[in-house]
């Protein structure tokens, strides 16, 4: 009696966590997506007036080396960089799922092939390709994203075929067939409902990676074109002058140490809340 | 076992292949002319007969699939080519900077472990306590924060603020302690956090039970059944953090000066010394499909069920 009151307990609890934390990661991609219209000044208006000013009322984050406003490009930079993570977590979510449920689903010739090539682009250190095609290519943000995507596929295909695989033989899924659901009406409305968690999962813990990537790849100025704002490539700029203007680097250090943990911790959460509803 | 390594050593082969064939495309993927681009790599003026004659000495003339296979060949025998911008070749200017990159490398995978083994299992066995808490977190922090960030703030911090430790790295320990630090910490997060789950999954297995049901006492179940069930899973997880290993010694080195392979890399990607991206891609590619070679057998070597599932 004990024992099922405190897994109740425990259930409630990761709810109200997975909530109060999705709410916040809602929040900032909000803050996102209207970044545009919260920024106080021009996030790329350069000024010889107010070159390395501290933060003030008029300037919260203050100025970096060209007079531009730290808070205006922060903001603007977590519009870069939650798009652009998005943006490859939802492609390569989607390319990864379908091959994958493919894979599990028909097996055989499709089997084969989907997972040789899924095997050759794990067989490369991501961050090494990406950085050399980044620096060969040129940089550009599609060059990286491309580079990070070629291989984040991989993970969901994986998940996906080895879930339709368990699920396959399963009693409903004969049913719909026998009841004469065509194969892409099986694929779309009986198995993709039921192994959705595990990718889902996945997905919440790719987004952290995701980030760490693309800033890294910008931070080597090999992600964004300057002066588009983001985090990493704003770090790189200001750190020779962090001595004069350490607010240019720690502000959108935060940012990012923040957008990360809190993302990362989503994940957690969420697993966490499926483990206490398993043992409820 | 013999049938295993055979097996896995044949699938090497075509990846092997893939991969050389990827780097050699790389250099042709490059925008611009490749002759144009060496010659003004080396700061020479280029006119229409210069272009033309270099072109037929670097053998551009022929087609590609032929110019891949004289390539390739040239690579088994260890001739990466003549980097752009020094004419030195490039095989030695990747392993002068191998050795480098080793050295920091190595000693931040064995700090790592050094730190990551015991906290996970203590935070294990003591699951729920302040020890496990507090090790959660920490390992959780540092899981997400990327490593460029960590070595501009301990820089900041530590060399600008209090100035306890020289800004460019040298090859003293003290030069060598931040490059480390700041690979080491997101390393140990990861390792921390998936080597705990590992062993907390083996503590719950039922055989676990059974030999506590038969009075072995605690530490030897540990030691001897979970500890060494974890120890294959461990390994993979080590094996898959070269990779990550690899992109991130290219960021360190970047910042702290450090003139291992990574900061070569970057070097030339901004002189566009194309020979030595193309070099590095190799290089990283084989090492670390030999790394990965070397955890599956290693794995297979532990717990030689796997060797029947496959």
């Amino acid at each position: 009696m004990k024992k099922v009151i405190s897994s109740r307990i425990l259930q409630r609890r990761a709810r109200v966590k997975t909530t109060i934390i999705g709410m916040l990661c809602i929040l900032l991609i909000l803050l996102a997506v209207f970044a545009d219209r919260l920024v106080p000044h021009d996030p790329n208006a350069t000024s010889a007036l107010l070159i390395r000013r501290a933060p003030s009322a008029e300037y919260p984050f203050g100025t970096d080396s060209f007079g531009r406003c730290v808070f205006s490009r922060v903001l603007s930079g977590a519009r870069t960089t939650i798009f652009a993570t998005s943006f490859l977590v939802v492609i390569t979510f989607a390319i990864g799922t379908v091959l994958g449920i493919l894979s599990g689903y028909y097996g055989g010739f499709i089997d084969g092939i989907i997972m040789r090539i899924a095997e050759l682009f794990l067989a490369f250190p991501q961050m090494v390709v990406a950085i050399a095609v980044a620096g060969i290519l040129g940089g550009g943000l599609r060059a990286a994203l491309i580079a990070l995507g070629v291989t984040a596929w991989t993970g969901y295909a994986k998940i996906a075929r080895s879930h339709t695989l368990s699920i396959k033989s399963e009693n409903y899924i004969a049913a719909a067939r026998l009841a004469g659901k065509k194969g892409w009406q099986i694929i779309l409305f009986h198995i993709l409902p039921n192994i959705l968690f595990p990718l889902v999962t996945n997905a919440l813990t790719q987004i952290g990676t995701t980030m760490i990537g693309i800033s890294g790849l910008s931070f080597l100025g090999l992600g964004v074109i300057p002066p588009q704002a983001e985090w990493g490539s704003m770090i790189n700029e200001s750190r020779a002058y962090i001595q004069l203007a350490p607010w240019s680097v720690l502000f959108p250090a935060g940012a990012t140490i923040l957008t990360i943990m809190l993302f990362n911790y989503l994940g957690d959460a969420v697993m966490e809340l499926k483990a206490a509803e398993r043992r409820a | 076992m013999k049938r295993y390594v055979t097996k896995r050593l044949l699938t090497l082969i075509p990846l092997l292949l893939v991969l050389s064939f990827f780097s050699f495309w790389l250099l042709d993927m490059a925008p611009g002319d490749p002759v144009e681009k060496k010659l003004s790599a080396q700061g020479i003026a280029v006119t229409k007969e210069i272009i033309e004659a270099e072109r037929i000495r670097m053998g551009l003339d022929r087609p590609f699939l032929v110019r891949y296979i004289s390539w390739l060949g040239s690579v088994m025998k260890g001739d990466l080519g003549i980097s752009y911008k020094d004419s030195l070749p490039v095989s030695a200017k990747l392993m002068n900077g191998l050795k480098m990159t080793c050295r920091l490398a190595l000693g931040s995978l064995l700090l790592s472990l050094l730190v990551s083994i015991p906290v996970s299992i203590i935070s294990a066995v003591r699951q729920g306590s302040v020890f496990d808490h507090i090790a959660r977190i920490l390992s959780f922090i540092s899981n997400s924060v990327p490593n460029f960030l960590i070595s501009v703030l301990l820089m900041y911090f530590l060399c600008i603020r209090i100035k306890l430790f020289p800004v460019i790295a040298g090859d003293s320990f003290s030069g060598m302690l931040l490059p480390v630090i700041s690979l080491t910490l997101p390393m140990t997060g990861r390792f921390t956090r998936q080597f705990r789950a590992e062993i907390i999954e083996q503590l719950e297995q039922d055989y676990v039970t059974g030999i506590r049901a038969r009075g072995v006492r605690e530490q030897l179940v540990l030691f001897n059944n979970v500890l060494r069930n974890s120890l294959g899973h461990m390994i993979t997880v080590i094996g898959l953090s070269i990779g990550t290993l690899m992109g991130g010694s290219v960021v360190i080195e970047t910042i702290f000066r450090w003139s291992g392979i990574g900061k070569l890399v970057m070097d030339s990607i901004t002189a566009r010394d194309y020979p030595v991206i193309q070099g590095f891609v190799l290089l990283m590619g084989v090492l670390y499909l030999l790394i990965g070679l070397a955890t599956d057998l290693i794995f297979v070597f532990l717990d030689p069920r796997v060797e029947l599932q496959s």
